[in-house]
């Protein structure tokens, strides 16, 4: 583990809660591309973030340090953000009959300045995000895992506390199922 | 349709988990199959896809909230135990609004009893008009520690309402952000949108205490644009000139290269660099998938590039796009490129694409010389003499008033970008590693991305 992180929690371990905000510091960005991802909307990822913060203080003395301590932060903010959406899918479904306030996909403004080009690729991360949000939670998050954190199978099934194979098989169940719903959409 | 294992396979080799002869077993069956050719093209595409979704940028410092609700809980994680996430609103809360609830409804009962025939919906709004108003003097409440229960649970949650209330009931119980996104005006001032100061713009704290969150903001700050042209632009001097310029205020760049099929591109720019003496090696992962003809793209990374080597590379792209274009209008491979510095997110990429720094790499020490001091020259002469006439000697002279070609001096690394695959493994890069020369003065450590433009 890295040694300012083993300080920084020996210190909150020790009710020093500035250590802890040093701590958040340091992984708050890291983790909001994937809770972002996960839950699609800007104002819900930094409550979940948050949240995940939150929980992990409370939970902090269980971390045994055997894992890197962003991995097991990593971990708790994925269940964070899938417990959420679950939660947020079953009022939803009460509120289904009203218009929806999702966040609009933003623009990459790094992108070439040609404005059929931003324009298409808008089209295209529109049409991803929106096969993505699509999937299942389960698959949505091995997805987001692998191909937008770049995490090996091991990282994954250790956030996600389950064995290699059903990390293996939920990618290729969410790869199959993504095309199928781009295919869809092309179609 | 193929078989479960088979595209099982395939998955994995996008998921960049397969070892040498596994992918190798991957790249024959796609050679052999038009139909795992043409799966394992889109599963890639889309995994680039995936990948390239911008990175959105986490616009506020969210410790300051998390120290604040950490501080109003006054407590510290040994005691964990003591700070049950259920303990979320003071009991009295929990107690009026349930008492809030009884009222209504026994009102309720009251004036059906009474011959008024009350319409339930209008009820029903009454009842979470009271749940609401209950809500905000806890919201404003300025001595209630801000908790981040006080901030998400509703009180219809807290009073323990389940599934029997009402769905309008139920849409209360949820944070009050989303109250706010359903009643107008006042609440959402009321409840934490965030304020600015007049005078200075800046963003206030919010009623709850909380600092208000500024704008997120989804732009890379990383990205410092310097140079976004075309690349037929480069058929004029004052571009050049301008990418020459650009190249000499720095030592290492990035320089991204829009192409419509990458594959092709990759064999002009393999050319482009022979013809400067710089041999590109490619790994043999993006070797397979430019044989394959994927659409993806490529990362390549050359440690000592002057702007005259590179815009002699450039040039030569531009050369064959315009002999290209000369017998069909559109037919230009190469769009657009977009020269910028290498940040240190790049740099970390790159590490992960060689499995080692290359920006770290040291001269390796000079081997001691096979000559042998007490030979005569004459005999070592005579050995190169027989090497030479064995095709192992050194290349033959060219012949008087021509110029030999240029022998490589240096080599770059070309890599698939998109793929997880790791590199530290393969020789190709190890080779480029180990073959790695001390960078010249004036020139600068480039890596290049050539991006496939999706159709």
């Amino acid at each position: 583990m890295n040694p300012d992180d083993h300080r920084l929690i020996a210190e909150c371990l020790q009710g020093r809660t500035a250590a802890f905000g040093e701590l958040v510091r340091r992984y708050q960005d890291r983790l909001y591309n994937t809770v972002y991802r996960l839950v699609d909307n800007s104002e819900d990822a930094q409550d979940v973030i948050q949240d995940a913060f939150l929980n992990a203080y409370q939970s902090l003395n269980s971390f045994k340090g055997d894992s890197q301590f962003f991995t097991w932060l990593y971990r708790i903010a994925v269940n964070t953000a899938i417990s959420f959406k679950r939660k947020r899918r079953v009022v939803l479904a009460i509120r289904s009959n009203r218009p929806g306030t999702g966040d609009s996909e933003p623009l990459d403004s790094s992108e070439f300045s040609r404005p059929e080009h931003a324009l298409e690729k808008a089209e295209q991360e529109r049409r991803i995000q929106g096969a993505l949000q699509r999937l299942s939670v389960e698959h949505r998050t091995v997805l987001i895992l692998k191909d937008m954190e770049g995490q090996k199978y091991e990282t994954m099934a250790e956030v996600l506390q389950v064995p290699i194979g059903t990390v293996r098989s939920r990618l290729h169940r969410a790869r199959l199922e993504l095309r199928e719903l781009l295919q869809q959409d092309e179609e | 349709m193929l078989p479960d294992r088979l595209s099982r396979m395939l998955t994995a080799y996008v998921d960049g988990e397969l070892n040498d002869d596994q992918r190798k077993v991957v790249l024959r069956l796609v050679r052999r199959s038009s139909e795992a050719r043409d799966l394992l093209r889109r599963l890639q595409s889309d995994a680039d896809c995936l990948r390239q979704l911008p990175r959105p940028v986490l616009g506020c410092d969210v410790s300051a909230q998390v120290l604040r609700i950490l501080d109003g809980q006054k407590t510290n994680p040994t005691a964990s135990k003591s700070v049950a996430p259920k303990a979320r609103v003071p009991v009295v809360l929990g107690l009026a609004a349930a008492a809030a609830v009884l009222f209504v409804l026994g009102a309720g009962v009251y004036f059906v009893a009474m011959g008024l025939k009350e319409p339930p919906s209008q009820l029903a709004v009454q009842t979470g008009d009271l749940i609401a108003s209950t809500d905000t003097p806890e919201l404003d409440d300025p001595e209630l520690p801000p908790t981040l229960e006080t901030k998400r649970g509703g009180l219809s949650e807290q009073a323990g309402l389940g599934a029997s209330v009402q769905p309008e009931l139920l849409q209360h119980s949820k944070s009050p952000r989303v109250i706010a996104e359903e009643k107008p005006a006042p609440l959402p001032e009321l409840l934490g949108a965030p304020q600015k100061d007049e005078n200075s713009g800046v963003s206030k704290e919010n009623s709850l205490g909380f600092p208000a969150r500024p704008p997120v903001d989804f732009r890379s700050p990383a990205v410092h644009l310097t140079l976004n042209r075309l690349v037929r632009d480069l058929d004029l001097e004052k571009r050049r000139q301008e990418i020459e310029d650009e190249l000499r205020k720095g030592e290492a760049r990035r320089l991204d290269l829009t192409c419509k099929e990458t594959a092709v591109g990759m064999e002009r720019l393999q050319a482009a660099f022979k013809a400067q003496g710089i041999r590109l090696i490619v790994d043999p992962g993006a070797q397979a998938h430019i044989n394959l003809r994927l659409k993806t793209d490529y990362a390549l990374y050359v440690d000592s590039l002057s702007p005259r080597e590179l815009l002699a590379i450039l040039g030569d792209l531009r050369n064959e796009d315009r002999k290209a274009e000369s017998k069909r209008r559109d037919s230009g491979q190469f769009e657009r490129l977009v020269l910028n510095v290498m940040t240190p997110e790049d740099h970390q990429r790159l590490i992960k694409l060689l499995g080692q720094d290359p920006t770290e790499l040291k001269p390796k020490p000079k081997a001691p010389t096979e000559i042998d001091i007490h030979k005569p020259l004459s005999e070592g002469t005579a050995d190169r003499v027989i090497d030479t006439l064995k095709g192992q000697g050194s290349p033959p002279r060219p012949p008087p008033g021509q110029a030999g070609p240029k022998q490589p001096s240096q080599s770059a690394i070309a890599v698939d970008y998109n793929t997880g695959h790791s590199r530290s493994t393969s020789t190709d890069v190890k080779l480029f590693l180990e073959n790695w020369k001390e960078r010249r003065t004036g020139t600068v450590q480039m890596l290049l991305i050539l991006r496939s433009i999706k159709n």
